[in-house]
This record gives C-alpha cells, structure tokens and sequence, in this order.
C-alpha cells in the first residue's frame, strides 16, 4: 500500500487548502520552525487514526494527540483526504473534525486500509510521528508494545488479559462474599456470646445467693399463711407482687390521729398567740397613755382658752381696722403731694426754660446793637457805587488796550515790509524811522494803560471782597432779627399757658406751691408716728394670740394621741369627757387581768396535746420499720423469683440460638460450596492466561531473531557507537531492549545509551517495525518529524546516505526537517522518484506557501 | 450448649492481640491433635512447619494458619517453606470466625494460586479435629486461666501437649 497524495485543509497551522504529491520512497518537507511541516506529518497521522478506528473511539485520539487543537483559529472544521494504491488499484480516505481536539470525527474509506491496519491503534506506533525532541523521555514500552502487532499475537494478549481480568473479576467477588459471611459470623459471634455472658452472669449470681425455688417457697411462708407448695415461678411472682403490707392500714389510722391533734394543737396556739398579742396591746397602750393623761389633767381646759382667744381676736381686730383708716388718710395726703409736687416741677421747668429764653434773647439783642452801630447799609451802598465806576473805568481801558494794540500789530507788519527808510503808504521818506519811533511811544502808552488795568483789577478785587464781607453780616444780622423775634414769641405764649404775665409772678407761684407741699409733709410723718405706736400693740396681742393657740393645740394633740391608742384597741374615747376617759382605762386594766388568767390555762393544755402527739409518733416510727421490713422482704423475693426466671428463660434462649446457628452454618456451607466453584472457575482462567502466555513467547520467539537482525542493520548503518555496536530485543511476558558491548557481553540499557544512540535506537526499532510491516506485509510507513536532532554532520550524511535508501527500499518514508544542513544532504543523495517541498513562507490568513523542488 | 466452647475462645481473644492469636491458634491444634491421638513428635514456635506428629505409623507436617480472613493465604509460600519436610505435607486452617473450626488441607494437592482452600479437603481428618475442638478449646482455656504467660510455652509442651 502506498500514499499518493494528500489534501489538506483547516488542520493546525494549514488555514488554505493545499495538496501535495507523496513519492512512493522518500517525501521530505524542509522550512524554519513554525512554517507548518509538524502539522502536514500529524495530519496523515490523524487521518490513517481517524480511518483506523471507529468514530466512537475518540479517546485513542485523544491518546495520540494529547488534546492539542485539531482545527485551524480561521477555520470551522479541519479535513484530510488522502489518495493511496493497493494491489494496482486506487482508493481514497477521508476524515474530518468539527471538535476544537478532533474528538468528535467523521471518517471515509473506499479501500481497505482498516483490514491492513488491523483495525486497531497499535499501527501508531510505527508510523507514529517521531517528534526527536520528546525521545529524551525515551517512552520505549508503548514501542516495543507495537511489537505484538508486528509478530501478531495481539489476540493471544488480548486473550490472556481477558483470563487475568476475569481471575481478579473472580477474586473480588470471592472476597466480597467472604467479608460478608464473616460480616454475619461476627454479628452472630455478638449475639451468642452476648446472651451466653449474661446467662453466666446470672447463673454466678444464683449460686453466690443459694437462690432456689424451695428457699423462695420457704422464705415466703414466714410472710404469708398461704398455701403455696404446688405454685410455679410465674404463680409465685404474681403472688408475691399482689401481697399487701399489713403494717399500712395500722400506719395509716395512726397518722390520721395524729393530723387531728395536730389541728387541734394549731387551733389552741392560734387562740392563745391571739390572747397573747391582746395583753401585749393593751399593757403597751396603757404604759403609752398614763404621762399623757397626767399632762392633760395639768393643763387649762380648751374652753378657757377658747374664750381668752376670742376676746383677743376682737382687739386686734379693732387695732387693725383703725391703722387702716390712718393709711387711708397717709395715703390721701401723699397722693395730694405727689400731685403738687407734679405741678411744682412743671411750673419749674417752665420757668427754667423762660428764664433761659430770655437770657438768649438778651444776648442777640445785644448783638443786634452792635450791628446798628456799624451802619452796614450805607456802607453796601458806597462800595455798591465806587465797584460800578471801577467795572466801567476796566472797560474803556480794555478798549483802548484792544485798539492800541491793532494800531502796533498794524505799525509792526508795516515795518516788516519797510526796506528803506520809506513809508509804504505814503511814500514818505524817513516813514521807517517815524514808525518805528511812533511804535515805540504806543508800546510805552500800551504798558502804562495795561498796569493801569491791572491797578484797576486789584482795586475791583479788593471791593469785591470787601462787598462779600459786608453782604455776609448784613445777612447773619437778619438771621439774628428773625430769631429774637421767634424767641419773644416762645416766651409770651409759656407766659400765657400757665397763666402769667410775667417772669416774677410765675416765681411766686413756684413758691406758694412749695410751701403746701411743706404742711402736707408735716401731716404725713405726725400719721406715721401713730401708725407705728398701734402696729406694736397690735404685735403684742398677736403674740399672746398665737401662745394661747399652741396651748390649746398642745392640748387637743395630747387628747387626739389618747383616743388613737384606744382607737388601736377598739375602744372609741372621742367623745368622752376626761373624767369618763379616766373610767375607761380602768376598765382596760380589769380587762388586762382576766385575759392574762385565760392564757395560762391555754397554755396547759396545749402542753397536754404535744405529749399526746409525741407519744403517738413514737408508735408510728415503729410501725413504720416493720413495714419496711415486710416490704424488703417482698423485692427480695420478688428479685430472687425474676433472677430465676431469667435463668430459665436464658438457658431457653441459648438452647434456641444454637438451633439457629447450626440452621446457619448449613447455609454457610451452601456458600463455601459457591465459594468452593467461584475459586474452580477462577483458578481454570489463571490456568489459561498462563498457557497462553507460553504460547505468545513461542511464537514471538520464532519471529524475535530476524527481527532483531533488522533492527541492528538499521541501527549500525544509522549510528556508530565506539563501544555498543548491537542491540537485542529481549521477550519475556514483556519486551526490553539489551544492550551489547564490544565484548558480546549484554550490559544495561538506560543507564548506559547517550540520548543521541537512544534516538538511533528508537528510529531503528521503529523502522524496522515499518519495515517489517504487519503480519502481511502490506502496509509499511515510516514518518520522521525532524530525525536529525542530537546528529552531528556526519552521522546526519550517514542518516541520508546509509540508512534511508534500506528503508525505502521497502517502505514509504516523509520526513520534515528545518535542518540546512540535513537538507542539502538530502537534496544531494536523494533517490530519483523523492518527492522534497521547501516551505518558502507561512502566515496565519494563509497557511504554509510550499514549493516542490525539483 | 453446643457452642460455649465459641464464648470462651471470645474471651481469650478479647484479651489478646491478634499477632497472639495465631500461637493461640496453633496451641489449640497440638492439643486437638493429642485429643485425636497423634503422637507429636515436634511444636515449634519459630521455624518452617509448626507441628510434626505420627499416626498409624504415618509422619505428618502441619502448618497452623488462623485468619478470619481464607484469602490471605499464601499457598506457594507455604509449599516452598515447606519443601524440605518429609511426611505428609498438611494445611491446618484455624477459622477463628464464629464459630471456630478446622480445615485441613493436603499441601501436595492444593494448586499454588489457590486462595481459598478449596482442593483436596482432608475431610476425615477435618471432621475429627472439628469434634474435639470444643474439648481441646476448655482445656486451652482452663490452662490460659490458670498459668502465667511467660510459663505459657513451657507448660503447654510439657504438660498438655508432652513432646516425644
């Protein structure tokens, strides 16, 4: 069977579809890391997988990818479809992956390539792809497992397993049965001894206490006069349980007396206590009352006294009347003076504020004089004048200033266009020097008129301040006039609101005023005096007053305090005269006397009863000894009965028990007898897996020495060791790998192989499974990711040179390499029908961009 | 009471630890197979075979094992421990589950993967051993109660089981 070419498209690195030729001897792809050669080798992996196995079997996929991610980041799913001959015809296979690990897939075969690779994953390991970098791991036993594919005893293992399986299947059910028996044993074990302990239990305890059914028979008769030879246990206990004790109703009778003179007892100290608190109210009532009595009795009666209080409350109330009467009048008089003493201080206002008028008045009247003697009016009127002429003098001197000065600006602009000494108007001679001359006589005249104007301003400035001056005490005089004459008229209409004329008059009646106002004083202090004389006499009555009332307070408490403790004792004295008081308390001594006689006879007699009781108690002490005598000896044999029947019942117990266990024991037996064809069976299926693993090393050993021949011609003509030349696969139930030294003598393998020689080892057993091919020798691939890795250049020479063209002699070998130097080497010794692709570029959108090289 | 020879195997057993149980086990069987009257030649404690006896003229080897548990007997070992013995090769199982009894096994005929005895019960001899077991257990126990246990070993050969 050979590959012709594969599509691929959407697996790993491969985004675009591409398809390629596959030489039948030798296909290499060359390219840097990370271009895509890994995922065009896994994908004819994945794809002979996928068509090897059922679509069910996903977890082989599993096992040989290690959940890497099947499909492409840009792609929905990953297909490879791959074109191959057999036996001149051709045929194509298919698979394809929606599943992100490729676990779900659909596969499609129109040839045979199940059959040829038996249907089964143990192809894999020879046409696995060999990743070099993962040998450092050197995972042999999964290899040299592939070998029972390749010797073809993969059912005889299959069978022995199956025989092992079933064996320890066989054994774990024999083990869970006999856990379980003894689960039971041990539960019966429990329960029998558990029974048989108490049953020892009891039995000690009947012979320790002599218990016997004639000791009981006897030992009851003592209590009862019953005939009870004939009762069995059960009669015995129902009898023993119904016996009532005699001693109770006898106990019983008794304590009901003894209640009854109890009562009676409590009834005699309830009336005697009752006594007893009388006596003791009264004697502390009497000794309370007898100093109060003797002080009423040394006291006024209240009558007197009331009577005393009465004539008292007339006086003062007389005393009181008459200095109300003198405060009518001291405050009459005093609301008199007040109201003058208003009068007189307005009317002094009033004054004051005239008197003060009047002195202001004076004031500006005098001011007033002094302007009348300045004669301001004239003197306006003179500097009114004098200003006119002085404005009007200002006036014609400006004009005359103007017009001079035109005349010389005139002259000056002639005198300018004067070149000789001729006048321009008139043509005169000398007219310059005339001009200039009689500009000079103006210019003089126009400096004395203009320092004339100035004298005439300083003037006019002067008499104008002099005018203001003048204007302004015109004016304060006239502010003065209105003024007094306001004043004159604030004064007459004072004058007239009080009723004078003038100053002197109101005067006069500020003084006759003051003068009542002295005699109303005089009134008041002589009313003062005579209410002072009559509030003393009418504190002294109080005094008295207020004395009497405590007596008669002192009195009426003394008699309140007597008739509440007469009142505590029941006896109502409040309307009792002292005499008829006195006449009480008499009696309540009488009454002290016979209550006294009444209690020491109750006394007596409750002495009486209590020695009645004790005696009483005394019998029911002993009674009661007695009846818990009949009652020990009752649960004694109550005990002694059920201790027995225990016995009994213990013996009937175990007796039964052992029935049963030996019912059990039978069918313990049935199980040791299942047991028994559980261990036949499981010992036949240990018989057969150890035949057939004789037969599977007969038959691997018939094939294991050509193969081994193969493995070493690949291996001597892949590598050259210095000192291990050989190597020989070994078969003993499990395959392992010896190594042999110069001397033929079989040393380690691990521990003595570099990890380039283990590399050569592993391509070599590997190859030589491809080369061999399956028992019919139909199907032979080799596929090497990057075989070159731990190689030197002369061994990856050798590797193109020696060793490839052995393989593919035989089987179809792909291999991939980023190795320059291995891959000129390939280019070099390359067979005629290789098929080689540089992979020139690879980019995520567009996947690997190959070129065949031809 | 059939089975109160199980009680007081319970009340041995509750005071001893189970390594103890297996000397235990094999003292009950040397006094059982006195009681059916082999003549024991060897007791051993220590050593390959446990108990060497002779009856009607024929020499037996016996190894005691007692477990609760039948699957944890290695036959092959016992074989091969046994290999050099000359007699009649014999496996005396002690089942110290309730209730106690002995099953005795001809070694030559037990398959060695075999874990739980199945072939080649020696039934004869089972069934007598079986019967003085409840004896040969009072016996035991009436020793175990009355001697201290570091004379147990010399008494046990001395007195009960009486080494030729």
């Amino acid at each position: 069977m050979i590959l012709k070419s594969i599509a691929i498209e959407g697996f790993k690195g491969i985004s675009n579809r591409i398809e390629l030729e596959l030489s039948p001897k030798l296909t290499v792809f060359f390219g840097p890391v990370a271009y895509g050669k890994s995922s065009i080798l896994e994908a004819i992996l994945w794809c002979l997988s996928c068509n090897s196995l059922e679509s069910g079997d996903w977890r082989k996929i599993q096992k040989i990818f290690e959940d890497i991610e099947i499909i492409n980041l840009r792609k929905p799913k990953a297909e490879v479809k791959i074109e191959y001959e057999h036996n001149g015809n051709e045929y194509v296979m298919f698979a394809e992956t929606k599943t992100e690990k490729g676990y779900g897939f659909k596969a499609y075969d129109s040839g045979i390539f199940k059959e040829l690779s038996v249907g089964e994953l143990e192809i894999t390991p020879f046409v696995r792809v060999l990743t070099t970098a993962q040998i450092r791991k050197f995972e042999f036993s999964e290899d040299l497992e592939a070998l029972n594919v390749v010797f073809g005893i993969t059912f005889w293992k299959k069978l022995a397993d199956s025989c092992d399986k079933l064996a320890e299947t066989i054994h774990d059910k024999e083990r869970e049965i006999i856990e379980k028996v003894i689960s039971w044993k041990t539960e019966l074990e429990k329960i029998y001894t558990g029974v048989l302990k108490r049953y020892e239990e009891i039995a000690e305890k009947i012979k320790a206490e002599n218990i016997s059914l004639e000791n009981i028979k006897r030992n009851l008769k003592e209590l009862t006069n019953e005939d009870i030879d004939q009762y069995s246990l059960d009669d015995l206990l129902s009898f023993v349980r119904q016996m009532t004790n005699p001693y109770h109703g006898k106990l019983s009778e008794l304590e009901k007396e003894i209640r009854r003179r109890q009562n009676e007892l409590e009834q005699l100290k309830i009336k005697c206590n009752e006594i007893e608190s009388r006596i003791h109210k009264i004697k502390q009532t009497l000794n309370e009352i007898q100093p109060k009595l003797e002080e009423l009795i040394s006291q006024p009666s209240i009558e007197i006294l009331e009577n005393e209080v009465k004539k008292l409350e007339k006086t003062y109330r007389s005393i009181v009347e008459y200095i109300t009467n003198l405060g009518e009048e001291k405050r009459n008089i005093e609301s008199e003076k007040f109201r003058k003493n208003r009068e007189l201080s307005s009317l002094r206002a009033s004054y004051n504020r005239t008197l003060m008028l009047e002195r202001e008045l004076n004031t500006i009247n005098a001011k007033l004089r002094e302007f009348d003697d300045q004669d301001l009016d004239k003197k306006w009127e003179e500097l009114k004048n004098k200003l006119s002429q002085l404005y009007e003098q200002k006036e014609q001197l400006e004009e005359k200033l103007g017009e001079e000065s035109k005349i010389v600006e005139v002259i000056e602009q002639a005198i300018e266009l004067m070149k000789d000494d001729v006048c321009i108007i008139c043509g005169e001679k000398g007219g310059l020097t005339k001009a200039k001359e009689r500009c000079e006589i103006l210019k003089r005249k126009k400096e004395d008129d203009y320092k004339r104007l100035e004298e005439i301003k300083k003037e006019i400035e002067e008499h104008d301040k002099l005018l203001g001056s003048i204007e302004a005490q015109i004016k304060r005089r006239n502010e003065l006039m209105n003024k007094a004459k306001a004043i004159q008229q604030s004064i007459d209409s004072e004058l007239k609101r009080i009723g004078v004329n003038t100053l002197n008059e109101l005067e006069e009646k500020i003084n006759s005023i003051v003068d009542e106002i002295n005699t109303l004083d005089d009134r008041i202090s002589k009313i003062n005096e005579e209410i002072k004389n009559k509030e003393g006499e009418k504190k002294e009555i109080y005094r008295k007053l207020r004395e009497i009332r405590n007596k008669i307070f002192r009195v009426s408490s003394i008699r309140d305090e007597i008739n509440s403790l007469l009142g505590k004792i029941g006896i109502n004295a409040w309307n009792l005269s002292l005499n008829d008081l006195q006449l009480k308390i008499n009696e309540l001594k009488d009454e002290l006397q016979s209550l006294e006689s009444e209690r020491e006879i109750l006394h007596k007699k409750i002495t009486e009863i209590e020695k009645s009781i004790n005696s009483l108690k005394d019998k029911q002490r002993k009674l009661e000894i007695e009846e818990n005598l009949f009652d020990g000896k009752k649960s004694e044999l109550v005990r002694q009965i059920s201790d027995l029947m225990e016995y009994e019942e213990y013996k009937e117990k175990i007796e039964e028990l052992e029935s049963v266990i030996d019912v059990l024991l039978q069918d313990f037996n049935k199980i040791n007898q299942i047991l028994r064809e559980y261990e036949e069976k499981r010992l036949f299926y240990l018989m057969l897996s150890k035949t057939v693993k004789a037969f599977m090393s007969m038959l691997v050993r018939q094939k294991l020495d050509e193969f081994n021949e193969l493995v070493n011609k690949f291996y001597r003509s892949l590598y050259e060791h210095p000192e291990f030349k050989e190597i020989r696969i070994k078969f003993d139930q499990r395959y392992r790998i010896a190594v042999i030294d110069s001397s033929g003598n079989e040393v380690g393998y691990e521990e003595i192989l570099n990890t380039s020689a283990r590399n050569a080892v592993r391509i070599a057993i590997s190859s030589a499974c491809s080369y061999y091919g399956l028992g019919r020798s139909e199907f032979n691939l080799l596929i090497i990711d990057e075989p070159q890795l731990y190689l030197d250049s002369k061994h990856k020479e050798k590797f193109i040179k020696d060793f490839l063209p052995l393989i593919y002699e035989k089987c179809q070998v792909i291999l991939a390499t980023a190795d320059k130097e291995f891959w000129d080497y390939i280019k070099q010794y390359k067979p005629k029908e290789a098929k080689l692709y540089e992979i020139k570029s690879w980019s995520l959108k567009d996947g690997p961009m190959i070129e065949e090289v031809l | 009471m059939r089975y109160y020879h199980c009680y007081l195997l319970k009340l041995i057993k509750e005071r001893e630890s189970d390594q103890e149980l297996g000397r235990i086990a094999q003292d009950i069987v040397a006094i059982d197979l006195k009681l059916c009257g082999h003549k024991i030649l060897e007791y051993n404690l220590v050593g390959k075979s446990d108990i060497e006896t002779e009856f009607e003229g024929i020499r037996y080897v016996f190894q005691v094992k007692s477990s609760k548990r039948l699957s944890e007997i290695n036959v092959k070992k016992i074989k091969e421990d046994m290999k050099a013995k000359v007699g009649r090769k014999m496996l005396i199982f002690v089942d110290l589950s309730f209730p106690v009894q002995i099953l005795c096994f001809n070694l030559d005929y037990l398959p060695d993967e075999s874990v739980i005895p199945v072939f080649e019960e020696d039934n004869n001899l089972s069934e007598i051993l079986n019967r003085n077991l409840p004896e040969a257990i009072r016996k035991y126990y009436e020793f175990y109660n009355q001697y201290k246990r570091a004379d147990h070993a010399r008494i046990l050969v001395k007195k009960f089981i009486g080494v030729q």
